[in-house]
This record gives structure tokens, sequence and C-alpha cells, in this order.
């Protein structure tokens, strides 16, 4: 019989620190059979193995949101446009739609010259900010990412401002439990993207520009892989995948560099360490803390017996915080080599858009500590969204002195 | 609300949602055994939410997966608000 207390990610002390209960789970219980009845899977080599194995099939959540979906449907509520919005995306489908999808994707998303954008973004930012205080999260992380992507998406300027709390509202669908008002919120802005995204499409069709929408359409027109609501579907993931984890990233990531002042000076004194400190502040505090998968034939790990159907938590924070892999786990070591995190995954699924996060986070991190001498976080709580598969602050008050 | 409210209250909800009459759901038999699953749960929540005022997550259901231990956890978050 498993011990229920083990697994709580709802208390506030959990939600600010799921740490210590992560360590709790890989010591006592480490594929964990959660009240809700999935796994809870918390050590590093089983997670790593499980995403890496193709008889562990995707799309989880997708299946309950449709379950979800006709259910409601019998109570005549309306939520087809999560269906509509989510059917497509990459991170829920497998083979062999999803090796077709990714490797179209991949195909035409891979223009990697992206930092003179993220740099001009970064600049009009840190100029708008207060030279004594400023809201890292609100004036710096969530306004960034939804600026780059949209500019690499070929989005009209400005839109972002709309788009970056459709994507928060969105994003919720991926979390582990939902409430109907979440699925309310979820739907609204499934229905706003998709009247959003329809238009640009069309937009896009009429005139052709050098962004990466009018790519996609390009070169889907000559090779046709995709169907409309495919295309429609990945346009939209780009744009919110590409913005809740990066916000997560550099406003997790520079709390922690804060927090580490020791950190923090060496890597003023070094910029060339940024990319190393990255990788560490992944492996860390991972913006993606969770992700889900399906057993598609009956197995045992660690001697329980996992049936056909069963779905599986991997705890990625977990497996990036286990002593047998990464000595001094707790610590914050920007040096660290190797650093074979989970944070952006392993396997057939891997992060589709790691160049982009790195790089950015790095410049991010770069420009903050050179504009700033010192920075303070002023609040004694800090205020993490709720939502356990994507971690992230919702605001980050500082004190700064502008150098 | 009283204690006898509220059992009254999920009673009548669990009976709505899987048409067992409520005179036969029992204090002590498990949320699933009646039929309820990740999905109807939400809406049943929903339902809770409405009539208690409180914000509920749908794990709760399953932390507390009877009648009689979740009705004593709804009593003890009506006195904490």
């Amino acid at each position: 019989m498993s011990d229920p207390q083990l697994w709580r990610p709802f208390d506030r002390e959990n939600i600010r620190n799921p740490y210590p209960m992560y360590e709790r789970l890989r010591q006592h219980d480490p594929v964990h059979r959660a009240q809700t009845e999935e796994w809870i899977i918390t050590r590093y080599e089983d997670v790593r193995s499980i995403l890496r194995d193709p008889k562990f099939i995707v799309g989880n959540r997708l299946n309950w949101l449709k379950k979800g979906i006709s259910y409601f449907h019998g109570k005549t509520l309306d939520f087809a446009s999560i269906q509509e919005v989510m059917d497509g995306f990459i991170l829920f489908l497998n083979p062999p739609d999803h090796t077709r999808i990714r490797k179209f994707v991949s195909q035409v998303w891979n223009n990697r010259e992206v930092s003179a954008i993220i740099q001009t973004n970064i600049r009009q930012l840190l100029q708008q900010t207060d030279d004594n205080s400023f809201d890292l999260i609100r004036d710096f992380s969530r306004p960034l990412p939804a600026m780059t992507i949209s500019k690499i998406l070929g989005l009209p300027n400005g839109d972002h401002t709309i788009l970056k709390d459709l994507g928060t509202q969105m994003i919720k669908s991926l979390d582990l439990y939902i409430t109907l008002r979440d699925l309310r919120k979820i739907n609204e802005a499934a229905s706003e993207f998709l009247i959003y995204f329809k238009d640009i499409i069309k937009e896009k069709r009429r005139k052709e520009d050098d962004g990466l929408i009018s790519k996609l359409l390009r070169t889907n027109d000559q090779q046709g892989p995709l169907t409309e609501s495919e295309l429609l579907s990945t346009c939209i993931l780009l744009f919110i995948a590409g913005e809740e984890t990066s916000l997560g990233l550099t406003g997790t990531g520079i709390m922690n560099l804060i927090g580490h002042a020791a950190a923090s000076e060496k890597l003023r004194q070094d910029p060339t360490l940024t990319s190393y400190a990255v990788e560490e502040l992944i492996r860390y505090d991972a913006p993606v803390q969770i992700v889900g998968r399906i057993a598609g034939v009956s197995t045992i790990i660690d001697g329980k017996e996992i049936n056909e159907g069963d779905t599986l938590t991997l705890c990625i924070g977990s497996a990036n915080r286990d002593k047998h892999i990464f000595e001094q786990p707790d610590e914050l070591k920007i040096h660290r080599m190797p650093n074979k995190h989970l944070g952006f995954g392993a396997g057939a699924h891997f992060c589709l858009g790691d160049w982009l996060a790195r790089v950015q986070t790095q410049l991010a991190i770069d420009a903050v500590l050179k504009t700033f001498s010192t920075l303070e976080i002023t609040d004694t709580e800090l205020k993490w969204n709720e939502n356990l598969s994507i971690r992230s602050l919702d605001t980050l008050p500082l004190k700064v002195t502008r150098l | 609300m009283t204690k006898a409210n509220i059992i009254e209250l999920i009673t009548h909800l669990v009976s709505k949602e899987t048409g067992i009459p409520k005179s036969e759901i029992k204090g002590t038999e498990a949320f699933y055994e009646l039929g309820l699953d990740s999905i109807n749960s939400v809406f049943l929540l929903d339902e809770l939410e409405k009539s208690t005022g409180l914000e509920l997550n749908p794990i709760f259901f399953w932390d507390y997966p009877t009648l009689d231990s979740f009705s004593a956890f709804i009593e003890k978050e009506l006195l904490k608000s």
C-alpha cells in the first residue's frame, strides 16, 4: 500500500519548493501509485529510459481532454475549441503522425539567426524599466519570449501583448489536475487563438513575408505533408511552446542567480560561463517539471506492475536532482560538467526549441547582469503560478541599481 | 453549513451523477467504487464550489476518497474561509 502523503503537489509548501517532496519520493517510493491512480516516476534513470522508450506513448493529457470534452458536451458545455487547437500538437502525437509533422517542422524551423532579434527585444525592455525597481517577470521575462517568437513567426508588431496572456491560459491544459473553471478559460483562449491564427494564415497567403509562418505555408504548399488544421495547430503550438517555458526559464533562472550572489559575480566577470550556467539553471529549477506518458504495453518498473494503458507522470524536476547522477544535486554549480539534465526531455519528443531557449536565456542573463550592478528581490514570499507541469513565477519585484 | 448539510449535499451530487439512490451511498465507500472518475469528479467539484463558495482542486477528491473523509475536509475548509 503506498503512502498517500508522499504525493501532495498542491500543498503550498510543495508549490513553492517541490524538491523535498521529490526527494522523499525518490527515496521511499520512486515508482509511486498516486491517489489518482497514475504512477509518479521520480528517479533519473527511470524517467530517462521511459522518455526514450517508444513503448511509452504520448497523449494522455489530450485523451483526458477529449473524454472531458465529450462528457461536458452531454452537459451542454462546449469545449470544442480546445480539441481543435490541440489535436495537431506534436507533443501529443505518436508515430506515424508525429514523425511526419516533426520532420516537416524541424526542416522549416531551422533559422537559427535569432540573436539579433532577441538582443533588440532585450534592449527595448530594459530601456523601458525604471532605474530603481522593476518586476522581472511582468516587465521582462514575460514579454521577452512572446516578442521574440512573434517576430520569428512574422506576427504584426504589438500583437504579442494580447497573445501572451492567452498562452498562459492555454498552457494550463497541460497541467495534471484541472477544474471546470480552468476548462472554460482554456476553451476561451483556444477559440481566440483559432480566430487569430486563421486570420494570420489567410493574411500570409495573400501577402508573403520572410517570417516562419509564411515559410511553413510555402513549404507545405510544395510538399503538402500537413493538413490545414495541422498547420493551424502547429502555428499555435510554436507560439505557446516558445513562450511559457522560456518565461519560466529566464524568470526562475535569474531569480536563482540573484539568490546565489557568488555565481552572479562570476558571470559578471566571465560571460563565457553563461552557457554552462544556463544548463545548470535548467537542471536546478526546470520550467518543464512534469510530462506524461501512457504505457503502451504491460511492464514492470522497479518491481511495480504497470498495466497497459496506465498513465505515468514523469517528474523531470526530480530526475534533475537525483544524487545518483548529479553530485550535490541541491547545489547550484554554474560550472557543472557534464550536465545531462532532462530539462528538454529525451528521445523522440526532445524539445524542438531548445536552441532558442538557450540563446534567449543566455542573452537575457548577460544583459541583466550588465545593466544592473545590484539586484534585490523585495517580496518576502515568491509568487509561483499554480501549474504543476510548467513551473514559473507570476511576479518578481526587484530593487535594482542601474550601472 | 452544518456537517449534516455537507454530507447531504455531497450525497445528493453523487447520486445525481451516478444514478445510485441516496440511501445506498455509504460514508465509507470509495468514490471510485461509486462510479466517479477523473472527469465527472471535475463536474461534481464545480457544483460543490457553487454551493459552498470554496475553491477546490480535483485532487482533493482522491486525497479524501470517501464521503465521510471528504465531508470532514469540506467542513474544515468552510471553517477556515
